[in-house]
């Protein structure tokens, strides 16, 4: 029996990161459903996002790594998605609760928690009248706290007139009027929603979610205006709305919209500062404050990429300049520490985000699965292994004192013949064996179609 | 602003006096004061003497908490540490039941996540010796649980114990 009550219990086990939690799942059954539970995953959740504990996930070209700079830089293999191992060309969008939305070659996204492993592949869109005609995609990931629901939101925007491809060459973008279409996805229905006429085109590709919004930097489409505005989306009423921005003054203007410290923050290009400022009340324009200055050398005007990634308690910010370096930046004394990640020097792309519990399983999908019944799988016809070596050729019989050599060029009339006859005996025997080979994939193939038609037709729901 | 002093009776009747400011970061001391208004000392029946003595050090020091101070709120929490330093096992769980029943967020939140930093370095094994839980797994069933456990992750570079092995 435990000494504790059930709420100190969750305040010390909330304070433990996931993966101590999963090796304590097995200390006893009331732990395992303390720590399995939706109120548990909620508080450690809640807590995890009071700590200073992010993480960042680094993207290379074949792994996935975790990084933990709060302890010390150590770094973790994720093990990506079984389904995901064999595209390399997959990109992080965006993170939310410890969930990450990573789309794989342009064709599937996922949503993945790398923490417990759990992915979810999303449908594929329906689709439009834009479809295979994209011009520029805009991606949201957020969650809605009312009805316990993850949703995507992509917002696609195309060139009014995309047909006309002679206007399209050569025209200049600034007097392109273009249209736009959102889709959301909610995890729960498993569906997506097109909303079809979203007023605004979006320069972010991966939005910013905060209090429930997902947040662009975006112009608005079906106009020639191009200046410069900051739109949110509602995941829980899927509204969507302009943020009020300060006024610009002194040639300042609009480089980015991000979340920091818990507040909606934008990027403002001075000469050769950078200055965030931070929208200390949400959605009240007299609340906008400068929240600090990244001067020189920190902030390089010459490339121009310097991206606050997230604020930690002492005041020290995480800053990504681009080219794969990282640094902590303390702006109350200009103080630059460098981050050393050892044995990693180079990644394609980051993604700040907690570790959580959070399941994608919904209580109904484990209990209620469609799949009520075991359907007996066919047993495939047993195929002829490839692997068999098909019975040897009998060995050639070469003329007395001769050794078959490597053809390298001509070879001299002399030992032309009994040569020739050894190649078309090897020929023979190479051609069989593909054939074998193939017949057998064929089979297979054959049999997995088989077992994959009986599988769905039980799937489909009663008509 | 007038300081009050309020005193506290342990369950061993042992009288503790201190600051009605510092005794207010405890909301039960505070409810006790405003509905009862006792007149010898409040009474706290589940606290023993010993862990209230640890209990009125915390409230004292953080009494007048740093708002903006970068440096004092340092030396507090250099404070917090050491405070929690020397204290075994026991002591430290009697701590995190005596700061829930007197509603005390900081020393609760300062206990809770001293016992987590505990458990990290811990073996299942450890941690139900530590809670006092009986394994109430069949063994069918926590092997069972252990294979449930979601697929795990590796740590590449050099490990700590590498890197402490270096030092030598």
């Amino acid at each position: 029996m435990s000494i504790f009550q059930r709420e100190i219990i969750d305040g010390i086990l909330s304070r433990l990161p996931v993966k101590s939690l999963m090796r304590f799942r097995c200390v006893s059954k009331s732990w395992l459903e303390v720590i399995d539970g939706p109120d548990f995953i909620k508080t450690h959740l809640k807590q995890a996002h009071l700590s200073d504990d992010v993480k960042i996930m680094l993207n290379t070209d074949d792994y996935i790594y975790s990084i933990d700079i709060v302890n010390g830089n150590l770094v973790v293999d994720l093990q990506r998605p079984r389904e995901t191992l064999f595209w390399s060309a997959d990109e992080i969008l965006c993170s939310c609760n410890g969930l990450l939305l990573v789309m794989l070659g342009d064709v599937f996204t996922f949503i993945w928690n790398p923490s417990n492993g759990e992915y979810e592949r999303l449908p594929d869109t329906p689709p439009t009248e834009f479809s295979g005609s994209y011009l520029c995609m805009a991606y949201g990931f957020g969650y809605d706290s009312i009805t316990n629901d993850y949703k995507v939101v992509e917002v696609h925007s195309r060139d009014y007139n995309h047909d006309n491809d002679d206007e399209v060459d050569g025209v200049d973008f600034d007097n392109i009027i273009r249209h736009s279409e959102a889709k959301v996805y909610s995890l729960a229905l498993n569906s997506w929603k097109i909303i079809p006429n979203f007023p605004y085109e979006c320069i972010d590709r991966t939005g910013n979610l905060l209090n429930g919004a997902v947040h662009w930097e975006a112009i608005r489409s079906n106009t020639l205006d191009k200046s410069r505005l900051i739109i949110s989306f509602d995941i829980g009423n899927e509204e969507f709305q302009e943020v009020p921005l300060p006024e610009f003054k002194d040639g300042k203007e609009l480089g980015g919209v991000s979340v920091l410290a818990g507040s909606l923050c934008i990027l403002c290009f001075c000469t050769l500062d950078l200055e965030v400022w931070a929208m200390r009340h949400y959605g009240v324009r007299e609340s906008w404050t400068k929240f600090f200055t990244i001067g020189q050398p920190v902030y390089n005007y010459h490339t121009g990429y310097t991206n606050p990634l997230c604020v930690f308690k002492n005041g020290e910010i995480l800053l990504d300049k681009g080219g794969n370096c990282l640094i902590l930046y303390d702006p109350k004394d200009g103080r630059v520490r460098n981050i050393c990640i050892r044995g990693l020097s180079s990644w394609n792309e980051m993604e700040i985000y907690v570790e959580s519990l959070v399941t994608l399983k919904t209580e109904e999908s484990e209990w209620n699965g469609r799949i009520e019944e075991e359907i007996p799988i066919p047993t495939p016809p047993a195929p002829q292994s490839p692997f068999q070596a098909p019975p040897q050729p009998a060995p050639l019989q070469y003329p007395h004192g001769y050794m078959p050599q490597p053809y390298y060029g001509l070879a001299s009339p002399l030992d032309m013949p009994p040569y020739a006859t050894y190649l078309s005996a090897q020929l023979k025997y190479m051609h069989e064996y593909m054939t074998r080979i193939f017949t057998d994939i064929d089979t297979r193939l054959d049999h997995q179609g088989d077992c994959l038609h009986r599988i769905e037709a039980h799937m489909l729901p009663p008509r | 602003m007038s300081t009050k002093k309020i005193t506290l009776l342990s369950s061993d009747n042992e009288l503790f006096t201190v600051d009605e400011e510092a005794a207010n970061q405890s909301l039960t001391i505070k409810h006790l004061i405003e509905d009862t208004e006792p007149e010898n000392g409040v009474p706290l029946p589940q606290v023993h003497s010993k862990i209230l003595a640890k209990v009125t050090e915390y409230l004292i020091k953080h009494a007048n908490e740093p708002d903006n101070d970068a440096a004092a709120k340092e030396e507090l929490k250099n404070w917090d540490d050491k405070f929690l330093e020397k204290v075994n096992h026991e002591t430290l769980f009697d701590l995190i039941l005596a700061a829930n029943y007197l509603d005390i967020k900081g020393l609760l939140d300062l206990t809770c996540q001293t016992v987590a930093d505990l458990m990290n370095g811990m073996s299942v094994v450890e941690v139900r010796k530590l809670f006092n839980i009986v394994n109430d797994f069949t063994p069918e069933d926590e092997a069972e649980v252990r294979k449930r456990r979601k697929r795990g992750t590796k740590t590449i570079g050099p490990s700590n114990d590498q890197a402490n092995q270096s030092n030598h």
